[in-house]
């Protein structure tokens, strides 16, 4: 293991650390987040709070490495209107090493303050990874399996610094949370051509009301959805040729009093998708972070 | 004419002489007297930033003070809870309050800092149905979220768990800064 993998290690760690004392803590909030680990819907995140997020993907791709991929994910609520979100990625492929992939830097913000039939969330993401970055965060352009054959010690020197930009879309009716995201993005080093991206997806908690009595199991702790993912190609060839394209089913197990777990296989739609991408998160909302701080702090 | 134009050497002398402060400022050198006007430009300018700053701040007050309630639609507010009443649903409203409204309105929705208590006079004297239109559109500008995404029998239960907390007036809880009238919840 190089110096990177252990620094990324020893951040992990330190993560794992923080949520632990957090949990202990007992400061768990829900959030009112559907299930899905690629696209976003309107929800932002409540003023104050910070939502730490644990993504993990693993997948065994046909004719290539298995790899485990980590993005910690750092979303803090700056107003009702605006969410601001901090990615740090990594990744261990088998058979060869395990690497520090690079940060993402996002804000969402939500221009129309009333709620309508489909709310509207503007998406201004500034990426800098290098092509080693298996965290599927989205499928852009013509990316595909052929890019998982490379070793990371060939794909890591090149660092890709990027604009992406997302329109969200999303409506809430009946208990079902219906989202569509136009994706976008423009490497910033190279002048290469503008790649196109969608993510969609449905999701509905089990149960529309809570019960009389609180239990772990209840179901109105779950929420179960779908999505549906892919690349578009870029501005030079649009459409759905030499594209990836995922089906993915997931369920949410919001914890009373604890963190939310997800659970997501995503199943490759053509040749060019991986067989299966089994991804799964932790995630924990802590109220008013800073206020917290500052009260023990005095 | 001559009144006039007395007026205005008076009032130019007057500014000359009884002001120095405006003699100091800046284009006021040799006391002239269209330099001294322009000073007191400046002064009137400063003056006017104050009263707009005041005003400004008056309007910010009489926003926070549950304007919101304003701009509920008549249909909206004449919706009656149709969980209302009912103990499960009391029930199921307390977790759900539990869950996602105490963090920053207080376990006994008295409120927190500076979010406001929802056992105001004002929130527990609204229609179930302004509530209901405050829960599904939020008040984004000033930090309430809106819940839309949480189900509406949900969003029912809540209410009906609010309701049966009953009023508290911000003298009886004791606490300042923590305007019962503020309804931002």
């Amino acid at each position: 293991m190089d110096l990177r993998g252990l620094l990324l290690q020893v951040t992990c760690n330190r993560v794992l650390l923080l949520f632990a004392l957090l949990i202990s803590s007992g400061y768990a909030v829900h959030a009112q987040e559907p299930p899905y680990f690629v696209t976003y819907s309107d929800a932002m995140e409540e003023p104050g709070n910070l939502e730490i997020s644990y993504k993990g993907i693993n997948a065994a791709p046909k004719n290539a490495n298995s790899f485990n991929s980590a993005t910690v994910e750092f979303e803090y609520g700056l107003k009702g209107w605006w969410t601001t979100e901090f990615y740090l990625s990594g990744q261990t492929t088998q058979n060869d090493s395990t690497i520090f992939t690079g940060y993402r830097w996002e804000n969402r913000f939500r221009p129309l303050l009333r709620n309508h039939f489909i709310n509207p969330v503007l998406y201004a993401e500034y990426e800098n990874v290098n092509k080693a970055d298996r965290s599927f965060l989205e499928v852009m352009g013509h990316e595909s399996i052929a890019d998982l054959y490379l070793s990371n010690a060939q794909v890591r020197p090149e660092l890709e610094r990027s604009m992406e930009l997302k329109l969200i879309l999303s409506s809430n009716t009946h208990g079902w949370n219906i989202s569509e995201n136009f994706i976008t993005e423009k490497d910033l080093n190279e002048s290469e051509p503008w790649e196109f991206g969608y993510a969609l997806a449905v999701s509905r908690p089990l149960a529309l009301s809570a019960g009389r009595k609180g239990c772990f199991f209840c179901r109105e702790n779950f929420t179960a959805g779908l999505e549906l993912y892919g690349g578009l190609g870029t501005t030079d060839s649009f459409g759905w040729k030499q594209t990836s394209q995922y089906l993915a089913p997931n369920i949410q197990f919001n914890i009373p009093k604890g963190p939310s777990i997800g659970f997501e296989p995503g199943f490759g739609l053509n040749a060019n998708s991986v067989g299966v991408l089994w991804r799964f998160k932790v995630s924990y909302e802590i109220e008013q972070i800073f206020g917290r701080l500052g009260r023990k702090s005095q | 004419m001559r009144a006039q134009e007395r007026f205005k050497r008076e009032f130019a002398r007057h500014f000359l002489r009884k002001s120095p402060p405006f003699a100091k400022n800046k284009g006021a050198k040799g006391g002239k007297p269209s330099s001294t006007f322009v000073g007191r430009r400046g002064v009137g300018g400063r003056a006017a930033g104050i009263v707009a700053v005041m005003v400004a701040a008056m309007l910010v007050c009489v926003a926070a003070d549950g304007s919101w309630l304003k701009h509920v639609p008549d249909a909206d507010r004449k919706r009656v809870n149709p969980l209302a009443g009912q103990p499960d649903a009391l029930a199921g409203g307390g977790r759900i309050f539990e869950d996602h409204c105490a963090k920053c309105h207080g376990e006994d929705a008295l409120g927190r800092g500076k979010r406001p208590s929802l056992r105001s006079d004002r929130v527990q004297h609204a229609t179930d149905g302004e509530i209901f239109w405050l829960l599904k559109n939020g008040n984004l500008g000033k930090g309430m979220p809106t819940w839309a995404a949480l189900p509406e029998p949900m969003r029912w239960q809540v209410i009906a768990y609010v309701k049966s907390l009953g009023p508290v007036s911000s003298t009886a809880t004791g606490e300042t800064g923590k305007s019962t009238d503020e309804v931002k919840p």
